[in-house]
């Protein structure tokens, strides 16, 4: 479990008043296994608060807690922090250090001081999950934008962390290659048990995920399911967020006379069934 | 006609091992005044056929044509293309090159030897064209700043040699949705208020289908379809299979098809989409509640 207690942050140092801090009084608390989009317009201190969780930055007020383990503590526990909780940024060619494929998956494991068997079996499994192995051998540099992103993913599941944060991983690539990446993400954390955050400002990426937190201005907005996020329309406008189209769809739809449709459709699926139950 | 490509064909690394066909038999045309997007997935050709229209690089068989006149053979000549049609590239880092940013936009200018204050005005035009106050950005090291402002400034150079085209390559790769947003708006805008004839290439209908007047789609180095951005929706289902990344509103459209085989999948807004789903969708059961009489 990690644990945001009341945690403020600002980057420009505690004097000046007149900035607003990137996060003013967060607190909220991230489970074992649970899939969570972090949604947020530019600005609204998502990627504050995931470096934050990584101890890659410390809270000037607040705690951070790690599996009980607090990030300001310094020393050991950070450690085991950062290998608790593993971070994958926007742009991979901010993350990627070595020459190949499998170098670059071992790297980690071999700055843990692991025995060569424990890193090649990392390596081998990894490999298979993000669905790397044809491209084992290449060259880092040679792979498109969307491999590169795999590739990131793939070193830092190779340390074995139980939190995994994804910060904003489908900017940079096309929509298909997006989605096969994020269904992955979702399949690791059913299958293993890992705890997943992915930061988006993609609407129509959240509605896979059992919670969505939205951020507005450096504050928790909402947290809920995404059903029950999509609910405060009002709220998430203001937040310069805009309902994903297929709920738009269906409260059109709605407001033409077919009350009978649900007050939030999510997925097409939803939209499909809702659609037929109507014929 | 601005440009004319005429069933042109360019091998790359030729005579070589390595020599791949990237165009085969190309032709198209690009009228002046609008915005022309070249859509395809990673290695359809689409770099390479703007390449080719700026005579930066020479097709191995086939004509380019500018104003009707073919760019490779006298007396036209091609440098004068390069004054008259400007290129930004995928990554505006690598067009730029000076420290400061007045500096580089002045570049154009200062090369073409105008005088000092028409130069100054052509920079001072072109960035708050580009949404970059003068006197804010002119003295700013470009190492300063963001990627979305070098793009801004790169776009900016370009629109100091007042060119009558802007050829864009990948305009929105590697941007968020904002910045996106803000850069087709800014494309748009050159058109309208500059008339300005655009050609721009992406992986991606959905950023390009609300903008763009006509769209090509490149597959494997030819031509697979053109028209109007409806007129190419229309064959969403053909586009899915090239990997080409469809507006959202087609992707439910095409969903929907499992319900209803015959629904349009070109509409481009999603009040259109609710009227076409109309057709289909018996008559609302629930009325109004009606206020009953006492």
């Amino acid at each position: 479990m990690i644990e945001v207690n009341n945690v403020t942050f600002r980057y420009s140092g505690e004097a000046e008043e007149d900035i607003a801090p990137a996060l003013a009084g967060v607190t909220l608390r991230i489970d074992e296994g649970e899939t969570i989009a972090l949604i947020g317009h530019n600005g609204s201190g998502k990627s504050t608060l995931a470096r934050l969780l990584a101890a890659i930055l410390l809270p000037q007020q607040g705690s951070v807690i790690v599996d009980g383990l607090r990030t300001d503590a310094g020393g050991e526990s950070l450690w085991q922090i950062r290998q608790t909780v593993g971070l994958v940024f926007q742009n991979p060619d901010d993350q990627l250090v070595a020459n190949t494929v499998i170098d670059e998956i071992a790297f980690g494991p071999e700055n843990l001081g692991l025995p060569r068997f424990e890193i090649e079996e990392r390596v081998e499994e990894v490999l298979d999950l993000l669905d790397l192995r044809p491209h084992a051998h290449r060259a880092v540099s040679d792979l498109s934008q969307g491999q590169k992103q795999r590739l990131a993913v793939a070193g830092v599941l190779a340390m074995r962390p139980r939190y995994l944060i994804l910060d904003e991983p489908t900017t940079m690539i096309p929509g298909r290659t997006a989605e096969q990446l994020l269904e992955t993400v979702r399949r690791l954390a059913r299958e293993r048990g890992i705890s997943v955050l992915h930061i988006t400002h993609h609407m129509h990426e959240l509605v896979d995920f059992d919670r969505v937190i939205v951020m507005d201005r450096g504050r928790v907005l909402l947290d809920g399911t995404p059903a029950n996020v999509l609910r405060h329309r009002e709220e998430l406008e203001r937040a310069g967020l805009g309902l994903p189209l297929i709920t738009q769809l269906g409260q059109r739809l709605r407001a033409r006379g077919w009350s009978q449709l649900p007050e939030v459709l999510l997925t097409l699926d939803d939209l499909k069934a809702a659609l037929c139950s109507l014929k | 006609m601005l440009f004319e490509v005429k069933d042109v064909y360019y091998t790359r690394m030729r005579g070589t091992p390595f020599a791949v066909e990237a165009l085969k038999g190309c032709s198209l045309a690009i009228p002046e005044g609008e915005i022309t997007a070249i859509v395809g997935p990673t290695q359809a050709g689409k770099s390479t056929l703007l390449l080719t229209l700026l005579g930066l690089l020479r097709p191995t068989r086939g004509s380019v044509l500018f104003h009707g006149q073919d760019i490779h053979q006298a007396p036209f000549n091609v440098e004068d293309l390069r004054l008259r049609v400007g290129i930004v590239f995928q990554s505006p880092e690598a067009q730029l090159f000076e420290e400061t940013v007045g500096k580089d936009v002045s570049f154009g200018p200062r090369r073409k030897r105008l005088p000092p204050a028409q130069s100054r005005r052509l920079v001072q035009e072109s960035l708050e064209a580009v949404g970059l106050p003068y006197e804010e950005f002119r003295t700013r090291y470009i190492s300063s700043l963001s990627g979305g402002q070098k793009r801004r400034v790169a776009i900016a150079g370009v629109l100091a040699l007042e060119p009558e085209a802007i050829l864009f390559d990948e305009p929105t790769a590697g941007l968020d949705p904002q910045g996106r947003q803000e850069l087709l708006a800014l494309i748009q805008r050159l058109k309208m208020e500059r008339r300005l004839t655009i050609v721009l290439t992406s992986s991606s209908l959905a950023d390009v289908a609300a903008l763009a007047d006509q769209v090509i789609v490149l597959h494997e180095g030819r031509v697979v379809l053109s028209g109007s951005p409806r007129s190419v929706l229309a064959h969403a289902k053909e586009l899915l299979a090239l990997d080409i990344t469809l507006p959202e509103i087609t992707q439910i459209a095409l969903g929907l098809r499992s319900l209803w085989p015959s629904l349009r999948c070109d509409m481009l807004t999603l009040a259109e989409l609710e009227e076409e789903l109309l057709r289909f969708l018996p008559h609302a059961t629930s009325q109004e509640p009606q206020l009953s009489s006492s």
